[in-house]
């Protein structure tokens, strides 16, 4: 009977154990509030810096002296050249430019995908990794939408962002 | 030969009365040792060596029972604690960052950072939590030709990293009127 008791105890002791440990296991904070805000931030501050005139040496940009471009006026030009002309040199020249900018400011642990609509056209980054690396969780989007400048219609620029699984 | 008539065994001289009639000493010795296999009823099955080892097995199990509740407590408790630590030092991170962001002297406008000013970031009275052992201030360009800039520095790095913690924010900074940069100002608390 003893041994019959300190078994329902021992029974009793994991069954605490067990609650006691799984209590603690899925309490990591819950920050998608906060990455959503880092995601947005990273995308107004991309959208805003400015290339550098060796960075648009390839594209044969005419700009004045001690001008340069935004990331967002590059990114409307180049979609207005886009619907004109197909050039793939073109574009992997300023998709490298883009992936640069984007790299340094979401990775490490953020990874991403990027991509501007003008009308049908689509200027796409993909994801620096791997193409088929594919959001596994939360997936933090930033949506900017603006009057296309000097054209008509409206311009969408969407990042995609996910965390990388460690 | 006894009274009631019945012979006595040679081997036991001293008889003993029943109702079925006079037994000798060794016919019941016989009959307890052939119904529980042991000498006496004094040390029975259920009170003597054999209870021993019963207790010994049901000891060991409760002693296992309570250690198995006192180390899910210990590291309980551990983990919460080393949580609600994690927590207070992210948010001085957090804390950190804004007053940073706060301060409108260091921006030329909305999140475009002054590079002329960002020295006054080491001079800003940063209110630092009690308990905080140290902090760096770090803007980091995402810029070929520039590396990490220290802005504000208080105590020396740990060794360990699980100590270290961080938050971070994109900003522009402005070189010039032709050279906003991407960058990230970063804080490391421990």
């Amino acid at each position: 009977m003893a041994i019959f008791d300190a078994l329902i105890f021992l029974a009793a002791a994991s069954v605490v154990s067990a609650s006691l440990l799984g209590a603690i296991a899925p309490s990591k904070p819950s920050d998608d509030a906060e990455v959503q805000g880092f995601v947005e931030r990273a995308h107004s501050v991309f959208l805003r810096t400015t290339l550098q005139p060796d960075q648009l040496a390839g594209l044969g940009l005419d700009i004045e002296k001690n001008k340069t471009l935004t990331v967002f006026e590059l990114i409307v030009s180049e979609l207005v050249m886009a619907e004109k002309v197909n050039s793939p040199n073109r574009i992997d020249v300023v998709r490298s430019c883009l992936t640069t900018l984007l790299n340094g400011l979401l990775t490490p642990g953020l990874n991403y995908a990027w991509r501007a609509e003008h009308n049908s056209t689509i200027l796409s980054v993909p994801s620096p990794t791997s193409p088929l690396d594919q959001p596994n969780g939360s997936t933090y989007v930033s949506k900017v939408a603006s009057k296309m400048p000097l054209h008509d219609g409206d311009i969408t620029m969407t990042l995609y962002t996910w965390r990388i699984l460690e | 030969m006894t009274s009631n008539g019945t012979e006595s065994e040679s081997l036991s001289p001293i008889s003993v009365s029943t109702r079925r009639g006079s037994q000798s000493l060794t016919t019941l010795r016989a009959n307890v040792r052939s119904s529980s296999g042991y000498e006496s009823r004094r040390y029975g099955p259920t009170e003597g060596v054999g209870g021993f080892f019963d207790s010994f097995i049901v000891m060991i199990i409760v002693t296992l029972g309570i250690m198995l509740v006192t180390s899910s407590l210990s590291i309980t408790n551990g983990e919460l604690s080393k949580c609600n630590k994690g927590k207070s030092l992210d948010g001085v991170c957090r804390d950190l960052l804004d007053q940073i962001l706060a301060n409108d002297d260091l921006f030329v406008e909305s999140g475009l950072l002054d590079f002329t000013m960002l020295k006054a970031v080491s001079s800003l009275p940063l209110s630092v939590e009690h308990g905080v052992l140290g902090y760096r201030i770090i803007l980091t360009e995402v810029h070929p030709n520039t590396g990490p800039l220290t802005l504000a520095a208080n105590g020396s790095i740990p060794f360990s990293l699980e100590e270290l913690h961080t938050a971070r924010v994109p900003v522009n900074v402005q070189h010039s009127a032709a050279d906003v940069r991407a960058a990230l100002i970063s804080v490391w608390v421990w």
